[in-house]
């Protein structure tokens, strides 16, 4: 599943080592809220069949984290080259014409997570400068939920940045689960 | 630009970057990007950030996360290996009793789980193995492992099944139900091939006396022994059904029973619940994500127009009803065929499709259970077919050409099946059409 030596090698020392801790943390932080997902939801189930007393919350509050926790995932499985795609060409390629296209691809995905991290990133800051909230009933500050969008579209920009260089294989095979 | 080169150039340059081997959501996000400067400038940027937010923060998709991770809690409990020995124990002594097995197995765990490549490594790697040993013949038995693992995103509860419906805007929970019965048929199906072939070629099975069957009890004990897995697939299809539930809440209440069955069987602890919570993290975020960057790509198109003029075009050629089915059927299929992803192929042809169905006035639960099919079949059909290559992983002895060979059967099987639920639509919409609203 991991790829450390090919993800180390293409890193910048402690730079790419703590970029990684970050990756992997926000991972095991997004797994936690899959959890706060769980609970919330089975709350409510149990608030509302069992003792008629629907939440309001926990709708919204499930909404808001599932969006953190796609993003917050996004960097560590680019690390781990995870990302579905279709390896036909790459596989069948002699290598030197693999390693081209696994080059332009790589540069084609950091451009477009760094656009679309520019993109979300200006919604976000437009957000946080306008004061827009999220709809009630539980309004928070739009921009504290948007925020993971660009966070994880930017390292995972870096990532293919980085794998660029170090050249780690295609994928690691966690997109065949599904 | 004319609606026409508008959509050919989308499809031409999504399916340039996508053989090129860039990550599917990179595809769509420069495909986005991209249709928004040519269309809209940059002032339509907005509009995409929006779009990823709506998506990501659209609560009927979480229960993608909680089906996988009760599937992934249910398969680390024990519970399948319990399945098993009392499926083993069920069937008794008929001829060909591994294939009856793997393929009852198969569907059992697509009520567990959804995940055919998931299956097809499982099985391929647990029962194939032990079924080469037994005698059984090499073919045969790689094809019931494809055929089974099929199954899977068809009955409920199926990841594919709740992004069809999220895409195609209609009720997750009837989506879900409708797929039961087509399952049941599928199922059906392969039991009847593979008994017939080996009554025809009792060389295909070994004699049941020469298999080892070892006790394991009574059958009502075997029975009994199922019944806590059956109870949690009955907790959470039935409370979709009822109507008592979402199917969101009703995973989140089938994440808690699969724990607690986990708690019974003495697996439960901290490494069970976070590898649980880990895997289903991956495999949420690795879909959701392409969704997120793809639903952009829908609004495009009804934005220019080019879905609405697409149907209309395709209804200038006054295709019968049957014709324009099996149009909009074969397509998918095709593509598939060309090596194109299945989650990518449903954004791309569920908008196109949404306004000829209401033109033709198809019934769209029946539609899309027809079109999951379509999408799942085309996981064991050769070359491509992604349940292939997972099978091939985990039984690497045996030959990619002699999985071909095997698929083959069973693809025109469920292409057989497919036939039937078309051409009795009743068979696909009677139970969703006896849930109340949700």
């Amino acid at each position: 599943m991991d790829n450390e030596p090919a993800a180390r090698a293409g890193s910048l020392g402690w730079l790419g080592a703590g970029h990684d801790l970050i990756s992997r943390l926000c991972f095991d932080l997004a797994s936690a809220l899959l959890g706060l997902i769980v609970l919330s939801f089975s709350f409510e189930v149990v608030a509302r069949y069992a003792f008629n007393a629907p939440t309001e919350w926990a709708v919204p509050l499930v909404s808001y984290l599932l969006a953190a926790s796609i993003f917050l995932a996004m960097p560590e499985l680019t690390r781990r080259s995870a990302h579905v795609s279709i390896n036909v060409l790459i596989e069948n390629a002699p290598p030197l014409r693999a390693k081209i296209l696994l080059f332009v691809t790589r540069v084609l995905a950091a451009g477009a997570c760094l656009l679309a991290a520019w993109i979300s990133g200006e919604a976000t800051l437009s957000q946080y400068t306008f004061g827009y909230s999220t709809n009630p009933p539980l309004a928070v500050p739009k921009w504290c939920v948007s925020i993971f969008v660009p966070f994880g579209m930017l390292s995972s920009s870096i990532y293919f940045l980085r794998q660029l260089v170090s050249g780690a294989p295609a994928t690691d095979g966690s997109g065949e689960q599904l | 630009m004319t609606w026409w080169m508008e959509l050919l150039g989308a499809a031409g340059f999504l399916f340039g970057l996508l053989f090129l081997g860039v990550p599917i959501f990179v595809a769509f996000l420069l495909l986005n990007v991209t249709g928004i400067l040519v269309l809209l400038g940059p002032a339509g940027f907005g509009m995409f950030a929006n779009s990823i937010f709506t998506t990501a923060t659209l609560t009927a998709l979480a229960s993608v996360p909680l089906f996988i991770l009760m599937g992934d809690i249910m398969f680390r409990s024990g519970a399948i290996e319990v399945l098993l020995d009392s499926m083993d124990r069920l069937i008794g002594r008929i001829r060909g009793r591994q294939y009856v097995l793997c393929i009852l197995l198969s569907a059992i765990l697509g009520a567990l789980s959804g995940a055919a490549m998931a299956v097809a490594g499982l099985l391929g790697r647990s029962l194939f193995p032990s079924m080469l040993k037994r005698g059984y013949d090499r073919h045969l038995s790689a094809g019931t492992i494809l055929a089974g693992a099929s199954l899977d995103p068809i009955i409920p509860p199926s990841v594919l099944a709740i992004l069809i419906a999220t895409i195609a805007q209609i009720s997750t929970g009837k989506l879900l139900i409708a797929g039961i019965v087509p399952g049941m048929l599928l199922t059906a199906l392969f039991l009847i091939y593979v008994q017939v072939r080996v009554t025809l070629n009792p060389a295909l099975a070994p004699n049941v006396e020469a298999e080892e069957l070892k006790a394991r009890g009574s059958a009502m004990m075997a029975f009994v022994r199922m019944i806590p897995s059956f109870f949690i697939f009955f907790l959470v299809m039935g409370l979709v059904m009822l109507g008592i539930a979402t199917p969101t809440e009703a995973a989140a209440s089938g994440v808690v029973g699969a724990l607690v069955l986990a708690f019974a069987y003495g697996r439960l602890d901290f490494a069970l619940i976070k590898e649980s919570l880990n895997t289903a993290m991956t495999v949420t975020s690795l879909l959701l994500l392409v969704m997120c960057c793809a639903v952009m790509f829908s609004q495009l198109l009804t934005l220019t127009g080019a879905a609405q003029k697409f149907a209309e075009f395709m209804t200038l050629l006054s295709l019968p009803a049957p014709a324009m089915l099996f149009a909009m059927l074969a397509l998918p299929f095709f593509l598939e065929l060309m090596c194109l992803d299945t989650v990518a192929l449903m954004f791309i042809l569920i908008p196109l499709y949404t306004p000829l169905l209401k033109i033709y006035g198809f019934d769209e639960i029946w539609f899309y259970t027809l079109f999951l099919v379509v999408a799942t079949v085309g996981g064991i059909t050769p070359p491509f077919g992604y349940t292939l290559f997972a099978l091939k992983t985990a039984a690497p002895e045996i030959p990619m050409r002699d999985i071909f060979k095997a698929s083959w059967p069973f693809t025109w099987l469920i292409l057989f099946g497919l036939l039937i639920m078309a051409a009795f639509p009743p068979l696909v919409t009677w139970l969703p059409n006896l849930m109340s609203g949700r």
